[in-house]
């Protein structure tokens, strides 16, 4: 579904993914992990159209991506909840819905969506008219997810879904993911907590330094030891 | 005592329309974080075409916002796409000075195509008044607070009940979130922009048979036009209409009690002071405090 | 050092020329057209190196600098006028007056943003000038004053141009000395500083508002100083050409055509716009008046958006290396026998305390945000000479607490203390650098508009008086960390890798006793790092400097530290040597899930 080939990104000057190659099959949960700095939320965002890619190929379900504006991904159907949630927070949880089936195609959608949000996130319509900035950071995170799946994604990208949440809600999050992937959308998960991340995803891709430096099952590197290594230097 | 509810509606007049002025400039503002020095020349254009359509064909002001809408919408998309534009996310520099250097070009193209000459509404409807209770109610004026309640509404409807709108608050509210959420940020920014010319395009046409046009006249009203955006709330447009509202009731009763004169004095001392004592009144700075953690 | 003094290509054919041609003119050119227009580009010129003072090197874009304008012609001329002080006299109450004014009006407005600052610049001038409008009795109004021409030195008026010509050119050479003085001194470095980065200049000990403050003096100051020269020349003062926006708009803008920031920039801007505008309202003016202002007006668009640096970049970039490949000038006098400058190389400020005694101290650190709370009951102590490292996941709050030592945060409970002193209540965060402790910062802050070495200079400020020492300071400092080999480039052109040592030149250049370091490795490549853990070695060990580092490089973190703190959700959850810390069940159950523990154990 989504094909990355020699991707490089640059901030300025600085390069700060060099030539990641990475795939997404259809339906499938994919995590990249790795430590504080190693280029994960770059490649995401480059993926969005948010930064510009300097060179490599990006092809999502048969399209070639690179250069096009964020909005015309979004489009295609590769969506992101990016880091830290950036729900709107002045606007109600209802009307952060709405902003998420904005696109055309997934307007005329939007009645059922929305039922399919609020069943699947019944505190999104409890809260419905409060102003999102006042939910809790674990509502927020639902909020965030739940908006980007009014726009209808084939492959949803989550960047540090669990980041500042408490472990009961990161449990929860997981949970919300598990059951994303059940119907039928494809998973990009950025994560540094590697146990969920790996346990949950049929592949996964470790980032250092801006390279991709293993590459496997998720099965296969949760007994990695040196997963263990990337992240506590023993 | 008719005396204090006659200057206190003085007042009210007097901040219409400045809020009529004001509202465009929040909006622009409040969506693309870009404050444009030349706000008060696009007033100063649409009076001048309210201005030539009477001369010339007879139009009344009040008749010409039918065409000056259409026109300031375009003005506002031209001025978005050529300069605007460039200036979103760039820095206060790029900001102030290339907003700066289109004030003195529309300034003295004005001065250049049409003499620094005062010209004024020809007609005697804008000396009328309306007498209730022993108090004179500008006829014109009362026509402009009208327009400012008229235009708030609409806009503050578009922002809550539209699309287009509620994508403009997702927008201000976090560009790049819009982008991921599939809504084009730089269409947006082009609608918010033409939308804030219109704004103050229909406070031109509403103006003229109140005040004579002369190019510098925006730069005068842009300053209370700052004055109103940032006592109501970068970005907030009741917080607009209601701040353009108290700057004319202190301009009024300021030059009261002090002198004609000195009453708008009040307002930018007030300004100064607001900006000095009270810069969490500033929304923008606190949220980008907050956000830098 | 001893030999023929030589002049290099750039000083004889441009500025000796240069010089020469202000010196002959008023004496060669007879007509009054050319001499004006001479005069007013020496008067322009000059007023615009004074708002690039404040404007350019401080960054505080006011255009309200009309209002100092008029202040220095309106106060020399009614001294005159109402009491008969000579004009001389009355420039400089002018100048004083616009100071103290500038001072009062803008100290609380330097806190603001950019544009809010402009705006209240903008107000300011409106306010003034509605002032000198409406005290009537005083100022003749909008009718003006008008100085009876009566010739005498005392009286500020000659009987030929030629004389304004030179008082012109005085004033404009004076100014241009006080910029070039700014510039080459702590004044310039430090006002640099704060309008590249606020934070990162503050975190060198640099007091920014007392730094914008004496620009803002200088430059309405001599700003007033032109307005009466001005008055003097014309012998017509009137509200609406004093104070209109177009004159406050028109100083800054020979700054940025010529180039903003730079000594002579305003002074190329005014030799390119100057003719300019005489031709324009010479040939055409007077039919179509406001040409002359359009054209302003395109301009600064135009420069604004295709060359914001100004005409000088162009120059100094392409035709003075043309020209200084010429041979240099030799002249056959001898130049005075210079002694080379030898400084001792940096030794770190003699430290009170004996190592292994306590430093720094944290007693029950909470900070709040909105009812979350970021830190909580944090108590931790740092040893001199000690490298302690501070880790924990993403949102630890590790730079909050970063932030709160340096005084950029006030705590909402507990105390610190820095050796016996409590620094708890200390800030902004200049006054906790000048006590010794120095940072870097997790999202690298370069100046980016000024070179390595006066990125370096700044911080070196702190520690040495002398413009000389502190040179010498920073020359060595940059030879500590290898970045002489770059040091003429600006801060934005490095690596990744060079930006981190630039930031640790800087933090060393203040000469802390306690350095805290945030994240330097990250975004570095292995080798990079491999270099980077010697150098905070060191620094630890030649420079006797004592370190708290933050780092997610764990490699990196295990092979520095002594002792190591660990954050999790703003509490601390372990601290001991690297070896107790890899085995902290709570510290891999904070890193890698307490699942993974679990998984690991039944594996």
């Amino acid at each position: 579904m989504l094909q990355v080939r020699n991707l490089d990104v640059f901030y300025g000057a600085v390069q700060i993914v060099r030539g990641v190659s990475l795939d997404v099959a259809e339906q499938e949960v994919v995590s990249i992990v790795g430590s504080n700095g190693a280029g994960k939320t770059t490649i995401i965002n480059a993926l969005s159209g948010l930064l510009a890619i300097r060179s490599g190929e990006v092809r999502f379900r048969g399209v070639e991506i690179k250069g096009l504006e964020p909005h015309k991904i979004v489009e295609l159907g590769l969506v992101q909840v990016p880091e830290g949630r950036l729900i709107f927070p002045e606007m109600t949880v209802y009307e952060n819905l709405l902003i998420g089936a904005y696109s055309k195609a997934a307007r005329s959608h939007m009645e059922k969506n929305l039922e399919e949000a609020h069943s699947f996130f019944p505190v999104l319509l409890s809260r419905k008219n409060q102003a999102a900035g006042l939910l809790s950071g674990g509502e927020q995170q639902m909020l965030a997810i739940a908006r980007s799946l009014m726009s209808m994604p084939k492959l949803l990208m989550l960047d540090e879904p669990s980041l500042g949440l408490a472990p009961l809600i990161v449990q929860e999050v997981f949970n919300i993911i598990d059951r994303i992937h059940d119907q039928g959308k494809g998973i990009l998960l950025v994560e540094q907590n590697v146990y969920h991340a790996l346990s949950i995803s049929d592949k996964a891709y470790v980032i250092e330094n801006g390279h991709v430096t293993m590459e496997g099952t998720g099965e296969e590197l949760i007994d990695n030891k040196e997963i263990k290594t990337a992240y506590l230097g023993i | 005592m008719t005396g204090a509810v006659q200057l206190i509606l003085n007042g009210i007049l007097l901040g219409g329309i400045y809020a009529l002025i004001s509202m465009g400039l929040t909006l622009i503002f409040g969506v693309m974080k870009v404050v444009n020095f030349a706000h008060g020349e696009f007033l100063m254009l649409a009076m001048y075409c309210s201005f030539w359509l009477q001369y010339y064909f007879g139009v009344h002001p009040y008749l010409s916002v039918v065409f000056i809408i259409p026109a300031a919408f375009v003005v506002g998309l031209l001025v978005q796409k050529g300069l605007i534009q460039r200036l979103v996310g760039s820095t206060d520099f790029a900001q102030i000075f290339a907003t700066v250097g289109l004030m003195i070009v529309l300034q003295n193209g004005a001065l250049l195509l049409w003499t620094a000459d005062f010209r004024n509404f020809q007609g005697g409807s804008g000396a009328q008044s309306i007498q209730i209770a022993g108090c004179l109610i500008s006829q014109s004026r009362l026509i402009i607070l009208a327009a400012a309640v008229l235009v708030m509404t609409g806009l503050v409807l578009f922002l809550k009940k539209t699309h287009t709108g509620r994508a403009m608050r997702a927008t201000s509210q976090n560009g790049t979130a819009a982008w991921l959420m599939g809504i084009n940020v730089n269409r947006v920014y082009m609608i918010a922009f033409g939308l804030g010319t219109v704004c103050v395009g229909i406070a031109g046409a509403m103006l003229l048979p109140v005040y004579s046009v002369f190019p510098t006249v925006g730069s005068y009203f842009v300053l209370i036009a700052f004055v109103v955006v940032v006592l109501g709330g970068m970005g907030d447009i009741v917080g607009a209409f209601v701040a353009g509202i108290m700057v004319g009731l202190i301009e009024t009763v300021g030059g009261y009690l002090l002198a004609p004169r000195l009453g708008v004095l009040c307002v930018f001392v007030l300004f100064v002071l607001m900006l000095l004592f009270l810069p969490s009144g500033i929304r923008f700075k606190k949220r980008s405090t907050v956000a830098s953690r | 050092m001893s030999g023929a003094v030589k002049i290099k290509p750039t000083v004889y054919l441009v500025f000796g020329p240069f010089l020469l041609i202000l010196l002959i003119f008023p004496l060669v050119i007879n007509a009054p057209i050319h001499l004006d227009m001479f005069i007013t580009f020496c008067i322009m010129a000059g007023l615009g190196c004074a708002w690039n003072i404040v404007g350019g090197y401080g960054g505080q874009f006011s255009i309200g600098h009309g209002a100092f304008f008029g202040i220095g012609a309106y106060t020399s001329t009614l001294l005159y006028l109402r009491l008969g002080v000579s004009p001389w006299i009355g420039m400089l109450c002018g100048g004083t007056l616009a100071a103290v004014v500038s001072l009062a009006i803008f100290w609380p407005c330097f806190r603001l943003r950019g544009i809010f600052f402009t705006m209240a610049s903008l107000a300011f001038a409106e306010i003034v000038m509605v002032l000198s409008v409406y005290w009537q009795s005083l100022t003749n109004g909008n009718v003006g004053l008008l100085i009876l021409y009566d010739p005498k030195l005392v009286n500020f008026m000659f009987d030929s141009k030629a004389s304004y010509a030179y008082t012109a050119v005085i004033y404009m050479l004076v100014v241009f000395g006080i910029s070039v003085a700014v510039e080459n001194t702590k004044l310039g470095s430090h006002l640099t500083a704060v309008r590249e980065d606020e934070e990162a200049a503050e975190s060198l000990g640099v007091g920014s508002t007392r730094y914008k403050a004496y620009a803002m003096m200088i430059s309405a100051f001599f700003t007033a100083i032109g307005g009466t020269i001005l008055a003097q020349y014309t012998q017509f003062i009137d509200p609406d050409t004093l104070f209109d926006v177009a004159l406050s708009v028109r100083f800054a803008l020979l700054a940025i055509i010529g180039g903003i920031a730079t000594a002579a920039g305003p002074i190329v801007g005014s030799l390119i716009m100057t003719p300019l505008d005489t031709l324009l309202r010479g040939s055409l003016g007077g039919h179509f008046s406001g040409l002359g202002l359009f054209v302003y007006g395109i301009f600064l668009i135009l420069f604004v958006l295709l060359l914001p640096e100004g005409v000088m970049k162009w120059i100094r970039e392409k035709v003075f290396p043309t020209i200084n490949k010429l041979p240099e000038l030799s002249l056959p006098w001898k130049r005075a026998e210079q002694a080379e400058i030898h400084t001792s190389p940096a030794k770190p400020v003699p430290v009170a305390m004996r190592p292994g005694e306590t430093l720094l101290d944290m007693l029950d650190i909470s900070k709040f945000f909105g009812g979350l709370s970021a830190l909580s009951d944090v108590s931790m102590s740092i040893r001199e000479g000690e490298i302690v490292g501070l880790i924990g996941p993403n949102g630890a709050g590790k730079t909050t607490l970063f932030n709160v030592i340096d005084g950029y945060y006030k705590p909402d409970k507990g105390t610190i203390r820095l050796g016996n002193e409590d620094i708890t209540r200390v800030s902004p965060p200049h006054k906790i650098c000048s006590r010794g402790i120095g940072r870097t910062f997790q999202i690298v802050k370069p100046f980016r508009n000024i070179s390595v070495f006066e990125n370096v200079l700044v911080g070196s400020w702190q520690k040495h008086s002398s413009g000389k020492a502190a040179r010498a300071g920073t020359r060595e400092i940059l030879e500590f960390v290898d970045l002489e080999r770059c040091s003429d480039l600006p801060g934005s052109n490095l690596t990744i890798s060079d930006r981190k040592r630039l930031e640790l030149a800087r933090a060393l250049a203040t000469g802390p006793r306690l350095l805290l370091l945030d994240e330097v490795m990250a975004g570095l490549n292995p080798t990079e790092i491999r270099e980077m853990i010697r150098l905070v070695k060191r620094i630890s060990s030649e420079m006797h400097i004592t370190l708290l580092i933050i780092e997610h490089n764990m490699k990196a973190i295990m092979a520095l530290s002594q002792r190591i703190v660990v954050l999790d959700y703003g509490a601390k959850i372990a601290e001991g040597t690297p070896e107790e810390i890899v085995r902290n069940e709570a510290v891999i159950k904070a890193y890698l899930g307490e699942e993974y523990l679990q998984h690991v154990a039944s594996a």
